[in-house]
């Protein structure tokens, strides 16, 4: 066959190909392959390969030459090169010898696919386990996010219940962002972190001369948030005299900062969240009735990642990627270890959590995959009960010991019970419970 | 001056986000005082960058490498001459003489746009490197003046 024809060919097959001799020179370079790589054919034809292609494998691992060497062809090996414009492109390479008419080797042939295509599809695929920027795929999340449109288009205050961690900011700025309400303002202000008197001037501002040192006026967050939203976290947390100022706002829509004779009206929604059960407060007389009504108009529960564990995977996924782009890092991910200690694990700081033991794995972890080792203390395996439910490190014997003491005590000393529930005869639970020293005691209750 | 480039077969090494052997020599008034070879692991760009970084490299001379690592290294106050290829004491010399423009140290493909972008350049402000430089120097140790603006 021709050269032209044999160009025509390869230029048809949508994969980079290109060959080399033996000097490993380049003899044949695709039209794909000029794409992918961003050096024309021209250029391409006659240069070292390694000088072309940019592999990350060129210098430690070349798949031709492992080809040329052993006569068996590399399929699918994923690596990335560096294009003509500086970018890292994952692609999959195959290999295989090239032989002229007599079966002598005269070189190699190397094809390689683009897999930023694949990359696309799999981050499309993940924005589907996303919304406005929280991750979930649960029944429970994926309920929360079907809610999320029509609450917020309704304009109505809405409360966030859920415990810390949770990404109860996070829902707030997504019903903000959903909201006709997102070219203005969200305004977030933390209710338990202020005392009462000013959590009163951060909420409704002051005049000047209100009060020593107010020399100018300033404005409160429902000033700031006018058109938008205001976030009210903690609110659980604010006191009875708090409780009826915002009681009143929320009601008439109009409040007066400090020092100030006119009423303000406000145009703003109102967003409550708290990590308490406002209806225990509402019993327990902490919280008022009437304010709780104002402010319970949609409720929104938020699960605790013990809840949804099934979205502990995706959640690692997601925080890997942000954390080697944050931190100019490529970790390849969690090993199956890591993972298995992560879903088992109850997260009493939900999402935060999570975020907090991935970030310190990424201090300890300098490549490759984030394994035990990199966990925070408390969650590495060593010295943690086995899956079982037996300490670390017994020995057969002392686990035999264990679970027969267990059945006698369940089945108040009654051997032949025991023996049916271990599945073994009762004269050879017999035999272990004198061979292995159990007392009296210990078979009973 | 400390001058580094990656190597591998006696060549620059192709792609410096893999490379893994960095040949690191320092020159003073044009004339090489001492080198030496230093291991590179396989590491992402931030921390590679900031491993060159530690050596004291002034300018690197390299094939081909990543936006991120080339982004990484000029944080870092370090001038990059990318995209050159070609045996590697012939490029030093070639770096010595000014004359790595030439056509034999071009990586295919690397040329066109990307030669003002990696110009030794000196970073504006909040450099590594505060103090002037001396005129580069051939390696014979004739001064030579740099080329005016």
């Amino acid at each position: 066959m021709d050269e032209r024809i044999n160009n025509q060919l390869l230029d048809s097959v949508p994969d980079g190909v290109f060959t080399v001799d033996t000097a490993w020179r380049i003899t044949s370079f695709n039209r794909a392959a000029e794409q992918i790589t961003g050096v024309r054919r021209a250029e391409a034809l006659g240069r070292p390969c390694c000088e072309v292609f940019r592999a990350s494998i060129c210098e430690s691992a070349c798949a031709l030459k492992q080809t040329l060497a052993t006569r068996r062809p590399v399929a699918n090996k994923v690596v990335y090169i560096v294009n003509a414009q500086g970018e890292r492109i994952p692609i999959s390479i195959s290999t295989a010898v090239l032989r002229d008419a007599r079966g002598r080797i005269v070189g190699g042939v190397e094809s390689f696919r683009d897999l930023r295509l694949v990359s696309e599809l799999r981050r499309a695929a993940e924005q589907q386990d996303s919304f406005s920027n929280i991750i979930g795929r649960s029944a429970a999340m994926r309920r929360l996010f079907d809610l999320l449109p029509p609450v917020a288009e309704s304009d109505s205050t809405v409360l966030l219940e859920g415990a810390s961690g949770t990404g109860k900011e996070l829902f707030a700025r997504a019903i903000h962002e959903l909201s006709r309400r997102r070219a203005r303002k969200f305004v977030a202000l933390n209710c338990g972190a202020l005392p009462d008197t000013l959590l009163e001037s951060e909420l409704f501002g002051y005049k000047a001369g209100a009060f020593t040192d107010a020399r100018k006026d300033k404005p409160g967050r429902f000033a700031l948030a006018e058109g938008g939203t205001l976030f009210l976290d903690e609110i659980g947390d604010i006191s009875p005299a708090m409780q009826t100022r915002l009681l009143r706002v929320l009601q008439e829509r109009v409040y007066e900062p400090l020092g100030s004779v006119a009423s303000v009206r406000a145009d703003v929604r109102v967003i409550a969240a708290t990590n308490k059960s406002l209806d225990q407060l509402v019993r327990d007389d902490k919280f008022r009735e009437d304010l709780f009504y104002r402010v319970n108009v949609v409720r929104l529960e938020l699960p605790a990642l013990r809840d949804r564990r099934e979205d502990v995977p995706l959640l690692i996924d997601h925080l890997v990627a942000r954390f080697n782009r944050l931190k100019a890092r490529d970790l390849a991910g969690v090993s199956d270890a890591v993972l298995a200690r992560l879903m088992e694990y109850d997260f009493p700081g939900n999402v935060r959590e999570l975020e907090n033991i991935i970030e310190h794995a990424f201090v300890l972890c300098r490549s490759g995959l984030i394994e035990p080792a990199h966990l925070p203390p408390h969650l590495r395996t060593e010295g943690l009960p086995a899956p079982t439910g037996f300490p670390a490190g017994l020995t057969l014997a002392a686990m035999e010991k264990l679970l027969i003491r267990d059945a006698l005590r369940r089945h108040q000393g009654n051997r032949a019970a025991a023996a049916r529930e271990l599945g073994v005869n009762p004269s050879t639970l017999f035999r272990k419970i004198k061979a292995l020293g159990l007392s009296r005691s210990s078979r009973g209750s | 001056m400390t001058v580094a480039i990656p190597i591998w077969q006696g060549r620059v090494s192709p792609v410096l986000d893999a490379a893994t052997r960095l040949l690191v020599v320092t020159r003073r008034r044009g004339v090489e005082t001492h080198r030496r070879e230093v291991t590179l692991g396989p590491q992402p760009p931030g921390p590679l960058a900031d491993r060159i970084a530690e050596l004291g490299v002034d300018v690197l001379l390299c094939a081909a490498l990543s936006g991120v690592l080339q982004r990484a290294l000029r944080k870092q106050g370090i001038r990059v001459r990318s995209h050159l290829c070609g045996d590697v004491e012939t490029v030093l010399r070639a770096f010595g003489c000014r004359r790595l423009a030439r056509e034999e140290f071009r990586m295919p493909g690397c040329w066109g746009h990307h030669q003002s972008d990696d110009r030794c350049r000196r970073p504006r402000t909040g450099g590594r490197r505060k103090r002037a430089e001396p005129p580069e120097l051939t390696l014979t140790g004739a001064r030579r003046r740099a080329p005016g603006p």
